[in-house]
């Protein structure tokens, strides 16, 4: 369809007239206030706020153009926004509950190459908004095709297609098996050895057993009880579809939330998981994107319960794919001082309070400097899990005893890279290695030193040659 | 002193300016002897003994001494190199930090001189990524030649937003 750039294709128009009403929410306080002192101020505050509002409503117009999107807005000082759609990089959908009610939508644009790349249109008609957001995704796509030109004459890409969504049953076993209440369980494990000394050295042993396993297994159930509704509201109906070059995210019960993330743009990818979702099946995964470059803030989504059997699946839709290896390459272990070091610092954060028992409490609390000595498996757990590893596309590091945390970074969105010395680790020839990517730097501790000091030079190289590509 | 001709590239890793040190240790010492002077004078007015007066004199003194002594070890770990493809900084007196930062990957370089960095003739270049984590700020270089050098970096750094 051939477009006149100079002349708008929708509008200029307002956005809804309720979005003079749902603006109001700085009013009403206000008005809270006037009815306190007097019936007459209440009213010139609702009648002085919502006249502000109208008129800032009423001066406030969008357009859509064939390359752009105008914004215009002011009434002394008109500002003018433009948009060219081929910056955009996100347009989401956002309905908080009111909105919801109103059958109303916020429509959030990101845009790269500024920080105040954000900009909202508030308040739109549900309908209205989708449809602008599908026509301006396809006017983004044609644009970018012109643009390109060679690139339409391989002939269409293949489009892959898939879908990842959760169960009510399986959001409900996320939040019950989240890491929260796990950590929570192995704290009262290593506070029982701890402070038994305590209750041995006076008072009835017996009674104070039972009756702490029954306040911890409450609150532990209380504690699960939360986080798992909580899941359940948050993520409600949550659905991830892959279209294309993009990603399309769908969940929310209270706030709706409808984001779409290009795949290109991926930074890095966490996957977690603990041994209750490990013995079940399941991991959690965060895919982190960057819609503003330089900006603090990043987006990102989470699936939270993903079967452990899906998650290659994903992962070729999310990480670019390594050449002729395994999606997740086997991982390098760290040195043996690493290890040392990893089993030394657990039984020194289980020692300090133990010792401080021990002294309150002497003779009989010294018992409790036995507990530090599960700082042993603990810290070889963690040595086992921790390792890195790196093809020509992507750079994994991995770290964690109880929750496991795995890092996936395309190496074409590799910033910078760091190491870090303390001298403790400079004794032992180790560093800590980490990568800088939009939104975030994963890490890996205690690596040897010549291997992070080769990563530090090479991968942020990489990038540049694997983006030529 | 950087050189502030085209010679950055490739000359292998340089030192800060040696002025750098006078701004460290007055940045760190300044307040450490002005507390010291204040609390002194204030002690003196009082009428306090004369030894608590000395403590305070002899614990400002040893501040300020500290500060010129880290700010000379700083110096001295402070390098940093503009390779063909890369700026590498390394630094830190008890803990050892280095850093790569392709041109590539450039978003912007600022250059900043604060009042005391005026007066000493230094400049601070701050350089950006689209990762806010990136170490890249390279302080005290010769005010002279800190354009040049933004600028040589500049002209290195790629077009595209490249995130």
């Amino acid at each position: 369809m051939p477009f006149d750039a100079d002349r708008p294709v929708v509008g200029p128009q307002r956005t809804h007239p309720l979005t003079v009403v749902l603006g109001l929410g700085g009013v009403a306080i206000g008005a809270i206030f006037g009815l306190v002192l007097s019936a007459g101020l209440l009213g010139s505050v609702i009648a002085l706020g919502g006249a502000l509002r109208f008129v800032g409503w009423f001066f406030r117009t969008y357009e859509l153009r064939a390359d752009e999107l105008v914004i215009s807005a002011g009434v002394l000082t008109r500002r003018v926004q433009v948009v060219p759609y081929q910056r955009i990089q996100q347009i989401d959908i956002h309905r908080s509950l009111l909105a919801q009610l109103l059958g109303l939508t916020e429509l959030r644009i990101d845009t790269a190459g500024s920080k105040e790349g954000r900009v909202q249109l508030a308040y739109l008609d549900h309908a209205l908004s989708q449809s602008i957001r599908a026509w301006v995704l396809a006017r983004r796509a044609e644009l970018a095709e012109s643009t390109t030109g060679g690139r339409a004459a391989d002939g269409p890409r293949p489009t892959p297609e898939a879908e990842f969504s959760l169960s009510a049953g399986r959001l409900l076993l996320a939040g019950a098996t989240s890491t929260g209440p796990v950590v929570a369980l192995a704290l009262y494990l290593i506070a029982i050895p701890v402070t038994a000394p305590v209750v041995l050295a006076g008072g009835d042993a017996v009674i104070w057993v039972l009756g702490g396993a029954a306040i911890a297994a409450i609150v532990l159930l209380v504690a699960t009880a939360i986080v798992a509704a909580g899941h359940l509201l948050t993520y409600a109906r949550f659905r991830v579809s892959v279209a294309a070059e993009d990603l399309k995210i769908d969940y929310g019960l209270l706030e709706v939330q409808h984001l779409t993330l290009p795949r290109a743009r991926v930074q890095h990818v966490s996957i977690i998981d603990n041994p209750i979702r490990r013995a079940l099946g399941l991991l959690s995964i965060t895919v982190h994107s960057a819609a503003i470059p330089g900006a603090e803030h990043e987006t990102s989504f989470t699936i939270v319960a993903l079967p452990r059997a899906r998650l290659s699946e994903l992962l070729a839709f999310v990480v670019p794919q390594p050449h002729a290896s395994p999606l997740l390459p086997e991982l390098a272990p760290r040195p043996p001082a690493a290890r040392r070091r990893a089993v030394v610092r657990r039984s020194l954060i289980i020692a300090l309070p133990a010792i401080a028992v021990a002294v309150a409490w002497f003779p009989v609390g010294v018992v409790s400097l036995l507990a530090s000595s599960l700082g042993v498996p603990w810290g070889r757990l963690a040595h086992r899990r921790a390792g890195h590893a790196v093809t020509d596309t992507i750079a994994v590091v991995s770290a964690g005893a109880v929750a496991h945390r795995v890092e996936i970074v395309p190496i074409a969105r590799v910033q910078s890279s760091r190491t870090r010395q303390s001298p403790l680790q400079r004794r032992v020839d180790l560093a800590s290695f980490s990568l800088d990517v939009a939104g975030g730097a994963p890490a890996l501790y205690d690596m040897d030193l010549t291997i992070a000091a080769r990563l530090r030079a090479t991968i942020p190289l990489a990038g540049e040659i694997t983006r030529a590509r | 002193v950087p050189t502030p001709s085209g010679e950055i590239f490739d000359a292998g890793f340089q030192s800060l300016d040696p002025r750098v040190r006078t701004l460290w240790t007055i940045g760190s010492a300044g307040s450490a002897v002005l507390t010291a002077i204040v609390v002194t004078i204030g002690l003196v007015l009082l009428d306090v003994a004369g030894s608590l007066v000395m403590v305070t004199v002899v614990l400002g003194a040893a501040l300020a001494l500290g500060a010129a002594v880290w700010a000379r070890l700083a110096w001295a770990r402070w390098q940093w190199s503009a390779g063909s493809r890369a700026l590498e900084l390394r630094h830190g007196v008890v803990i050892l930090r280095a850093s790569v930062v392709p041109y590539h990957r450039l978003q912007q370089i600022d250059v900043v001189r604060g009042p005391l960095e005026r007066l000493l003739g230094l400049a601070t270049l701050t350089l950006r990524t689209a990762a806010a984590t990136s170490d890249a700020r390279i302080p005290g270089i010769d005010a002279a030649s800190a354009d040049d050098v933004r600028r040589l970096l500049l002209e290195r750094a790629g077009r595209d937003d490249a995130v």
